[in-house]
């Protein structure tokens, strides 16, 4: 779960929650702190949290009206990650753990989350016309595949080069993985139980990705796709 | 001694397989290699036609393999050009007369006596391109620069590496230098982009070659044309010597400096 706004992010991770505050002025970002904890009280109560506050100086009665207001939620704040040794000398004096972080993880890692439970496998390419790649799990193609090729596999699948052949994710039924590409210009594309044709009157010019949505295979940029997820905090999904 | 095999094979037909056979083998006799072109599409021979040799074929290539003759007795020599035979295919029989292990036997004993073995393979992906494919050190693939041959060459590869084939090569042949400028045809970048290969040369598109094969003197013979040259090159580039490849489709440069000057350009 991932909130976010312009100064405040509020992420999910192994150890709680960690609550990232940016730039501007220490109430604003309370206010704004505290109008997600009642947005969602259920969900923050009884958490503890990581508040990471980059270089931001705070006197003791700055940090002091953080716990409060955190407190207020039933939340515990255990600890102040920051690179100012002021701040972490008055957070220590209020009995939180200090340090430099861990800073905002890139969301990268979170994706193995999803595809850590099914390994992946690397073929380098190109698998050429009339050959035929198949696999289990998710598969990586490193290298093209040709017209005539098909590549078949039951998980997630990811040509990182141009994609021409006739490809299978998610063998035999499954809907949710995708099938991403340098270049996306398959002759047929199938996820699960799901075909589509592909249009190979053009290349396109940057990465796309095929899902399916709806009961349909949907394909769109890369990019596209990457900064709805991230808008909409769903890299764990 | 023991001589190179080398396999030139297509996939598609028509693209020039058995025009490269020839000049090769001939462009590589004339390098001071002992040389011998095979006719490996038995059934539909026509390296024979093509070499001006075919009023004297006796034997053929299942004459040896089934022992109705000696290799030597098979072997036609060609008076034009020094150190160069040809081992014709039969042509009253079919592609299932030999197997690959009697084509690894003939190569044996070819391996021997000469230098390069040049195998001209029929189109296609059956036995018969097995046969032709199976005793190979070397395999050129050609294509001319149109889809489907690119698409047949790219399935032909795949099936060669699948042999356990690794020293392989592209020859793209009838690369038409205007057609190309006016973007009515694949070019020499494209096509490598397309099949993912090492290149071996490219033979631009000459009327030369049609004349010289109907005619049975292969351009080489003479070597004067721009198609000759060309082979001329792939033959020095197989015996290990650096040959810069003219890409007849560069927008500036010699090619474009000579079709200009044969007011072609």
């Amino acid at each position: 779960m991932t909130v976010v706004s312009s100064q405040v992010r509020i992420r999910g991770t192994k150890d709680g929650l960690t609550i990232t505050l940016g730039e501007g002025p220490w109430d604003d970002l309370l206010a704004e702190l505290e109008d997600h904890l009642g947005r969602k009280p259920d969900f923050f109560r009884g958490g503890r949290v990581a508040v990471y506050v980059g270089e931001r100086h705070l006197a003791p009665e700055a940090l002091d009206a953080l716990g409060q207001l955190l407190h207020r939620y039933g939340v515990t704040l255990w600890a102040i990650w920051t690179s100012s040794e002021a701040t972490q000398r008055h957070a220590a004096a209020l009995g939180l753990e200090t340090g430099l972080g861990p800073p905002v993880q890139p969301s990268g890692d979170m994706l193995p989350s999803t595809l850590g439970a099914e390994p992946a496998t690397i073929v380098f390419g190109p698998v050429r016309s009339g050959q035929r790649v198949e696999e289990a799990g998710s598969l990586v193609v490193i290298g093209d595949v040709h017209p005539g090729a098909e590549v078949i596999c039951g998980g997630f699948l990811i040509v990182w080069g141009r994609l021409q052949g006739v490809v299978h994710a998610g063998v035999p039924d499954r809907t949710e993985v995708f099938i991403a590409a340098l270049v996306f210009a398959p002759t047929q594309v199938r996820i699960g139980p799901i075909v589509a044709q592909g249009d190979t009157s053009a290349l396109p010019d940057a990465p796309e990705i095929a899902r399916v949505e709806e009961g349909h295979i949907v394909v769109e940029p890369w990019r596209r796709w990457y900064r709805h997820r991230v808008k909409n905090g769903l890299y764990r999904e | 001694m023991t001589g190179q095999v080398v396999t030139v094979t297509s996939g598609k037909g028509g693209v020039g397989k058995t025009t490269t056979t020839a000049n090769l083998g001939i462009a590589l006799a004339r390098l001071g290699r002992r040389t011998v072109v095979v006719d490996a599409d038995i059934g539909l021979r026509n390296l024979d036609v093509i070499m001006g040799l075919e009023n004297r074929v006796v034997y053929d290539l299942v004459d040896v393999v089934e022992g109705a003759c000696g290799l030597r007795q098979a072997l036609v020599k060609d008076k034009r050009v020094e150190g160069l035979y040809l081992l014709p295919a039969a042509q009253t029989r079919d592609k299932t007369a030999v197997n690959p292990a009697q084509m690894n036997a003939l190569c044996r004993q070819l391996r021997e006596a000469f230098d390069f073995i040049l195998i001209d393979s029929p189109a296609g992906i059956e036995q018969g391109f097995r046969n032709a494919v199976v005793p190979a050190d070397t395999v050129i693939v050609v294509t001319t620069p149109e889809v489907a041959a690119v698409r047949d060459a790219d399935r032909v590869i795949g099936l060669v590496e699948a042999e356990g084939k690794n020293d392989v090569w592209l020859l793209i042949n009838r690369v038409d230098l205007q057609m190309v400028h006016r973007g009515e045809m694949l070019s020499v970048e494209d096509v490598l982009d397309i099949l993912a290969l090492r290149l071996i040369g490219v033979i631009p598109e000459d009327d030369a070659i049609l004349v010289s094969s109907n005619r049975g003197t292969p351009v080489t013979l003479d070597g004067a044309s721009r198609a000759a040259k060309a082979f001329q090159d792939v033959a020095r580039r197989l015996l290990g010597e650096e040959v810069p490849i003219t890409l007849p489709d560069t927008s500036s440069g010699v090619w474009q400096w000579f079709s200009k000057l044969l007011g072609r350009g």
